[in-house]
């Protein structure tokens, strides 16, 4: 099957701009922030974390991205509740980034998938790198209550 | 545009992407709500596999066999389930071949079946030629529908 490569010239720059103000949006209302912080609270190793990552960033097609949640989600252990409880709200924000996405597109197929999967690479840059950052909160205080 | 053509093309990768994945998500849900137990989710572990090493028709030899002999009730009656979405003759609305027929009839590449003046050997023709395009279309897909099928299905049986 043949599948779709990221090619930069097809999608014009106001194209470009738009999905990167759209990202910067995205930051600013904290929805991924809320999503890495609570990834961290369910104690997702960083293992886990970067595994999610370059799933988003090297797949050629999005709905790979959703599937490898569901997948994350629908095979974890029960009582585990590590992706069964971040699965909903990852998936509700890759839901809106597709709308976005379809938006942008303008109703042409090639620039839709090269936007869908921008900004889901953007976003879950976002989402790990608030992951991290809540790692190490937590590590810092962990190790505070130690010494 | 021929056939051939599309399968190549953004427009139907798009189709795998969004409608394909709806689709197959839409028929996790029917099996949902009908079943009164759902199968193990063991029991799709091999799908991918299957249709890796032989497609469609290795998968409908599986589904048959697991119709027929899996020892558990809920397992035979997903596999029937299975058999009735991909491979039944006589689609119901759930099918996926019905889903397909609709969309390349959209899309244009269906002749009419029923168009008048037809003679009954032409229409014969049209059936076999049409359910033909339906078939290849099914053979593409058919591994990105069972990746969205299993991952849901897993999903809502957490």
């Amino acid at each position: 099957m043949s599948h779709q490569t990221a090619r930069g010239p097809v999608l014009e720059s106001r194209i470009h701009r738009a999905a990167d103000a759209y990202l910067e949006e995205f930051y600013e209302s904290g929805r991924s922030r809320q999503e890495g912080e609570e990834m961290a609270r369910v104690n997702l190793t960083k293992a886990q974390v970067r595994g999610f990552e370059t799933l988003a960033k090297s797949t050629p097609r999005f709905s790979e991205i959703i599937n490898y949640i569901k997948n994350q989600a629908g095979k974890e252990a029960r009582g585990k509740d590590q992706w069964v409880r971040v699965a909903p709200g990852l998936l509700s924000q890759l839901e809106d980034i597709e709308a976005k996405a379809k938006e942008l597109g303008e109703g042409d197929p090639e620039k839709t998938l090269l936007l869908k999967l921008k900004l889901a690479r953007g976003w879950a840059g976002q989402v790990v790198t608030h992951y991290l950052f809540s790692k190490a909160q937590q590590e810092a205080a962990g190790g505070q209550q130690w010494s | 545009m021929e056939l051939t053509e599309y399968l190549k093309s953004k427009d139907f990768l798009l189709f795998q992407d969004e409608a394909l994945r709806n689709e197959a998500c839409k028929a996790v849900q029917h099996y949902l709500k009908k079943a009164q137990r759902p199968a193990e989710k063991a029991q799709l572990y091999s799908i991918p596999s299957v249709i890796r090493a032989g497609g469609r028709a290795t998968l409908e030899k599986l589904a048959k066999n697991q119709a027929e002999k899996n020892t558990k009730l809920e397992n035979k009656a997903f596999w029937q389930f299975l058999l009735d979405l991909l491979f039944n003759l006589e689609p119901p609305d759930f099918a996926l071949r019905h889903f397909l027929r609709q969309h390349l009839s959209n899309l244009g590449f269906l002749e009419s079946e029923t168009a008048q003046g037809l003679t009954k050997p032409e229409q014969r023709q049209i059936r076999k030629a049409n359910r033909a395009k339906v078939d290849l279309v099914m053979d593409s897909l058919l591994a990105v529908y069972f990746e969205h099928f299993n991952c849901h299905y897993f999903y809502r049986l957490q």
